[in-house]
């Protein structure tokens, strides 16, 4: 009862920021005039002069996917070298050393891809200089990566010119309009909760038992804003938000989960506005809502009601859940929702270890990676709604026999072709790189747990990197070189052939000339439309999944029953 | 091993950029269909 208050409360809060934060969203991509430019626009204008960007071109799907790749390309290459070369730059009061070469690789794009998959331990693994211009930059500008793209496809779904906008403009405008203010306002909060922000290196105190304990501080509220605003997850420590420092109060907690949610949640309503449809992106809203819902609430009940084998252990507390791996100021309620929503947000923070949790209370989270739909990360997850949109809207054509038409814009093979490869990219991914990491014994050997729950782990892990989400199933080895460099390809692939493909999707209707709806129109805003796009996410993820998590989770949940 | 890596990312690069392109013809391929809705 106390979770699903916790749910909606949490839903409303959203809800009721929705239409503010997508309305300024909506002005940030559509350059509309704002009260805050006399602020803004002498920034924008300083970083256009010092990079010698021209922010007022305009640019075709494929330069503004190879502008978009370019600029991630290099920043992964900076921050490789950086990672390598740390200990010999200043702001390492822990003695941190170089990161090792194929960690770095996995790092570098982990980072930049929006995934903060984290093989090293937050605090051991980088020096504060590495925190702040690697993990702390890239979470900046890996968010604003992904929103720029979905400014762009969004654009080519809704104006009648071939252009999708300036990516170096939109990249620069969502970091100095959105990103910055939030964080900072965001960060204040968090340091007033009691988490550290200070370059302090570490604190040495006396325990309560006589004996001495070093405790590792560091700038960790400025990273916490962002990695939840910006959809990362990266933690300062490796416990992530589980970590008192990290999230050290209920209200931290609730702070973070809304963070998570704020960006994903109102660019729908952004996508309303920009194809002036706000009925059908209410009609996306409330489907995926739903489905969320659905998924939250099932995991707060597995973890509430961890079973008959779970009882037989005879542990204190067993009436009220399974608080194994769980904080107890979190406990089984807030803990499964937060899994959920860094999951199904596409976030990757982590207030409890997945590890622990019941079959079906792990499984939801897997699910969520799998779908990879149910909101998604900043941007990338739009991109996934609107590819599922099409799929949906290109099969009802076909059942009914209409040629469909999305948007007043017919859709053709051509589109159909590059929905289709990118829906089957995530599951391939995920799929053949899962199978290779259990047939070869360089791979199997990350793997800690037998069984049903070994397979989990790997599913897991890759799910985790192919979504770019991030988070980590605790007891699987993921810092071996064989390990660093699959989930750095997973990682890469995952997020950039998805995004290029998407983006070509929108140069190609970008081209076409709209056409008003008529009465063979298959319509796009109302609940026949939601409940069938609600169906096609479940068949599709239930076609590709379905096998391997009957193999997993269900195949464990059965043999504890 | 540093400079495999960084070659690695230039051919990770050059990947994707190849199916830009890959991309780009297909979605040129049809485009006499453009107009016609």
């Amino acid at each position: 009862m106390y979770s699903n208050i916790e749910l909606f409360t949490m839903i409303l809060v959203v809800v009721l920021l929705t239409k503010p934060v997508g309305t300024y969203m909506y002005k940030i991509f559509e350059y509309k005039p704002m009260k805050l430019d006399k602020v803004f626009l002498p920034v924008e204008n300083f970083i256009y002069k010092l990079s010698g960007i021209n922010a007022e071109e305009e640019m075709s799907w494929k330069k503004y996917a190879l502008s978009f790749l370019l600029v991630n390309t290099v920043m992964m290459i900076i921050g490789y070298i950086i990672l390598r070369i740390q200990r010999f730059l200043p702001l390492n009061p822990t003695g941190v050393k170089n990161m090792e070469s194929s960690l770095a690789f996995n790092t570098a794009i982990s980072f930049t891809t929006n995934t903060n998959l984290q093989h090293y331990a937050g605090e051991n693994g980088v020096t504060f200089l590495s925190q702040m211009i690697v993990i702390v930059f890239l979470m900046f500008t890996s968010a604003a990566s992904g929103l720029a793209t979905a400014a762009a496809i969004m654009r080519g779904l809704s104006r009648k010119t071939d252009g999708l906008g300036n990516f170096y403009a939109d990249f620069v405008r969502v970091v100095v309009r959105l990103l910055l203010p939030i964080s900072a306002i965001v960060t204040l909060i968090l340091v007033w909760q009691g988490v550290p922000q200070t370059f302090a290196g570490k604190v040495v105190v006396d325990t309560l038992e006589g004996g001495k304990q070093t405790i590792i501080t560091g700038p960790v509220a400025v990273l916490e804003s962002i990695k939840h605003l910006g959809t990362n997850g990266g933690g300062f420590f490796e416990a992530n938000s589980s970590h008192p420092f990290e999230n050290p109060t209920w209200l931290t907690n609730m702070i973070e989960m809304l963070l998570m949610m704020l960006l994903p949640a109102s660019l729908i309503y952004t996508y309303g506005l920009m194809i002036n449809n706000k009925k059908h992106a209410l009609v996306l809203y409330i489907s995926l809502f739903v489905i969320f819902i659905l998924l939250a609430v099932g995991a707060v009940y597995a973890e509430s009601h961890p079973g008959v084998a779970y009882s037989k252990l005879h542990i204190d507390g067993t009436p009220y859940g399974n608080y194994e791996g769980k904080e107890v100021r979190f406990g089984v309620s807030q803990s499964p929702l937060f899994a959920t929503v860094t999951t199904a947000f596409t976030t990757g923070s982590v207030d409890s270890m997945h590890d622990s949790y019941t079959p079906l209370g792990g499984a939801v989270p897997l699910i969520l990676m799998m779908l990879n739909t149910i909101f998604g990360g900043d941007g990338a997850g739009l991109q996934n709604i609107i590819m599922y949109t099409i799929l949906t809207v290109f099969l009802t054509g076909l059942m009914v026999g209409r040629t469909p038409e999305y948007l007043g814009r017919k859709i053709e093979t051509k589109e159909i072709k590059l929905i289709a490869l990118a829906i089957l990219v995530h599951p391939f991914l995920i799929l053949f790189s899962s199978a290779l990491t259990v047939m070869l014994k360089v791979g199997a050997s990350s793997v800690t747990n037998p069984l049903y729950h070994g397979l989990t782990q790997v599913l897991y892990e890759f799910s985790s990197a192919a979504a770019n989400n991030g988070s980590e199933f605790a007891g699987f080895i993921g810092n071996t070189v064989f390990m660093n460099i699959m989930t750095g390809l997973v990682m890469f692939f995952g997020r950039y052939i998805t995004i290029i493909l998407m983006l070509a999707v929108a140069g190609s209707m970008a081209e076409k000339i709209p056409a008003s709806p008529s009465p063979g129109t298959f319509r796009t805003d109302n609940a026949l439309f939601g409940a069938i796009f609600i169906a096609i996410v479940v068949i599709v993820g239930a076609l590709t999944f379905f096998p391997a998590i009957i193999l997993g989770p269900i195949s464990e949940f059965l043999s504890m029953t | 091993m540093d400079f495999i890596i960084l070659l690695g990312f230039v051919t990770l690069y050059y990947v994707v950029k190849g199916i830009v392109k890959w991309c780009c013809d297909l979605v040129e391929a049809n485009s006499y269909e453009v107009g016609v809705y």
